[in-house]
């Protein structure tokens, strides 16, 4: 028991450097013995840097905790990118979305693993999570009709992660579901429990602009969209609506250039229940900052 | 004749060539010739990749050459041909079953139209009607569906599947008018749907699939008790579809009323039936994440990622009706034109 999370937790000392206060027995599952919370802090020019822990103030059902902070641009850490090949992805779009993927690849750093989901109707894993230095056999993507937006999401934030390494999952689609028996509901409750960030891009489309505005009729579509949005900052991501047109591996850097420019904060909870839902609220100590972090965790069964 | 034969025979090498065969004029007509003689996976496979395009022209020449063709080894044959030709349409209606169905829909008709042209029908007709229900319950289109199933009456009355394409015109019918903002169903509607699953149910060969789509049918409604009750007579038959969908539906109803353990006991029973199936498999897994048990939920959904074949998903194509049949159509009668 000691060797192996000890073992752990001596790496993920080791890659952050300087963190003061006491570490979880598992830094990236939300127990109740040992709480990770990913904070991304934005002033108006962008991510801000060099916050230490004596900066933040983290509350568990309004209880002030006591929290290391540390940076994650040191740490490697794995993602899981969820593409949508449902529709209109056909013939030549789909050969630059495998250029894509591999473009992707090739912009993570070694030592970071990557997975890849595709969806239509049916989720499938395009690459296994590995090493982005790992080679990858060539890789075909299949296109179909329907959209299981939600089951990919599900699938995806459901993956354990390893000790010591966040887990952020990166879903890029033109928004509608069409085939999922799971809804953006149970998208929502998985988030509640999920150790990873969700980040939700949604492709600006012709289709989605009519939804949004009510001049078509797709009665699951804007509730959807919203819980599924919620979902993301529930996990202390984000979902963002890009212009259809703009690359794939742009709108990917920008999340993760976010997630990479967070800090992760560590507690473990006192003076709190052990079990249920727990509120989280992170703020600054002073200035004024856009704070944005997991809003809250799940600790034990329901 | 000869040099057509060695023609026809070069047309075959190529369309059997792989992957990519170099580009070669081939008409309707000769497709339809190819068919005839039993060339049927190639010209499928032709009629896939000329689908990309606009099927008007193979319309087109079947309405204006396909008698000539049909007549042509005099009325011996003629009965034959007149299988192929219809069957050879159907194969290219269902491949522009996705982006051109009104296409799809006219070359559904022409060979309806021919093969009811004879006055006594023959034995496979009664297949083709089958397949053409199945691709307009596919295409969701209820006013198609509605002409087509008074054409097959009137050639096979006796068919107890057309019952069930009857319930399911209703049905679909029904939460049209649900999702409507002009016409609500009313009760007369609904009574209407469960009277015509009912129906069609009376019949042995009917029975499961009915309950089924009954069980489900009161389940989208909310009405829970009727729907387990429908659900429960599906019974444990041959088809793993349905066994699939029997427990995938009896999962979701005990798992809205708080039955967690129930439901994931439905499904890996629906799991059992078809291992991966994803609609299960991600339920599944979903409650067992949230029930913290996350190993087994994880390795439930990496046995889903394992096998996600289109067909690996009996719910998928669900809504779809007798689709899901329509390939063993075509074998069918595929292998009556042998």
């Amino acid at each position: 028991m000691i060797g192996g999370t000890g073992l752990r937790l001596a790496l993920l000392a080791a890659a952050l450097g300087g963190v003061e206060a006491q570490r979880p027995a598992e830094p990236f599952r939300s127990t109740a013995e040992g709480v990770s919370v990913p904070v991304t802090v934005r002033d108006r020019g962008g991510p801000v840097g060099g916050l230490t822990s004596a900066d933040f103030e983290l509350r568990d059902n309004g209880v002030v905790q006591t929290v290391a902070a540390g940076s994650l641009e040191a740490l490697p850490f794995d993602v899981s990118l969820v593409l949508d090949t449902s529709g209109s992805v056909d013939g030549p779009a789909l050969e630059r979305l495998v250029r894509d993927v591999y473009a992707i690849r090739a912009a993570m750093r070694r030592g970071d693993r990557m997975r890849v989901l595709t969806f239509d109707g049916i989720v499938r894993e395009l690459i296994p999570m590995q090493d982005v230095g790992q080679a990858v056999p060539r890789i075909t993507i299949r296109a179909g009709g329907t959209t299981a937006l939600f089951h990919a999401l599900v699938a995806a934030l459901q993956a354990r992660p390893e000790a010591g390494r966040p887990h952020l999952v990166v879903a890029l689609t033109d928004g509608f579901d069409t085939m999922s028996v799971l809804g953006a509901a149970d998208v929502y409750d998985l988030a509640r429990r999920a150790d990873a960030v969700l980040h939700v891009v949604v492709r600006h489309t012709a289709a989605i602009d009519s939804a949004r505005r009510g001049v078509t009729r797709h009665p699951r579509f804007p509730r959807a969209l919203a819980r599924v949005r919620d979902a993301a900052e529930l996990t202390g991501g984000r979902t963002y609506l890009e212009d259809v047109q703009r690359p794939l591996p742009e709108l990917f850097l920008r999340a993760l250039a976010d997630f990479r420019a967070s800090y992760l904060l560590w507690f473990t909870p006192q003076g709190v229940s052990r079990e249920g839902w727990h509120d989280l609220r992170v703020r600054v100590k002073s200035g004024e900052y856009t704070v944005t972090a997991r809003q809250g965790y799940f600790a034990g069964s329901r | 004749m000869r040099g057509a034969g060695l023609a026809i025979t070069l047309v075959v090498a190529v369309l059997r060539a792989a992957p990519q065969p170099p580009t070669v004029e081939v008409s309707a007509i000769d497709l339809l010739e190819l068919y005839g003689l039993g060339e049927f996976d190639a010209v499928s496979k032709a009629v896939r990749d000329a689908s990309r395009g606009d099927l008007v022209p193979i319309l087109e020449a079947l309405r204006t050459q396909g008698r000539e063709w049909i007549d042509a080894d005099g009325t011996a044959l003629a009965g034959r041909r007149r299988l192929a030709a219809a069957t050879f349409a159907l194969e290219v209606a269902e491949a522009g079953l996705a982006n051109q169905w009104a296409r799809s829909q006219d070359l559904v008709e022409w060979a309806c139209s021919t093969l009811r042209n004879l006055r006594q029908p023959l034995a496979p007709e009664r297949t083709f009607h089958l397949a053409a229900i199945a691709l307009m319950e596919g295409a969701g289109d209820i006013a198609a569906l509605g002409i087509h199933l008074s054409h097959a009456r009137s050639r096979f009355p006796d068919e107890p599947r057309l019952l069930l394409a009857e319930a399911f015109r209703h049905e679909v019918e029904y939460w049209r008018g649900s999702m409507s903002i002009a016409g609500q169903p009313t009760g007369t509607h609904y009574r209407g749907v469960a009277a015509a699953y009912a129906k069609a149910a009376a019949h042995p060969a009917n029975r499961r699939e009915a309950a089924l789509r009954l069980g489900h049918f009161f389940y989208r409604a909310e009405r829970y008790d009727e729907a387990l009750e429908h659900l429960h007579g599906v019974g444990d038959g041959d088809d793993e579809g349905q066994r699939y969908l029997r427990h995938l539906f009896t999962a979701w109803i005990v798992e809205r009323s708080g039955d967690s353990d129930e439901a994931v006991r439905q499904y890996r029973l629906a799991l059992d039936a078809v291992p991966g199936g994803q609609s299960a498999s991600l339920s599944l897994a979903a409650l067992l994440f949230v029930r913290d048990r996350r190993e087994e939920a994880e390795r439930v959904i990496a046995s889903s990622l394992e096998v996600p074949s289109p067909a690996a998903d009996p719910w998928r194509i669900y809504g779809y009706g007798d689709l899901r049949r329509f390939e063993g159509y075509i074998r069918e009668l595929r292998g009556a034109l042998q």
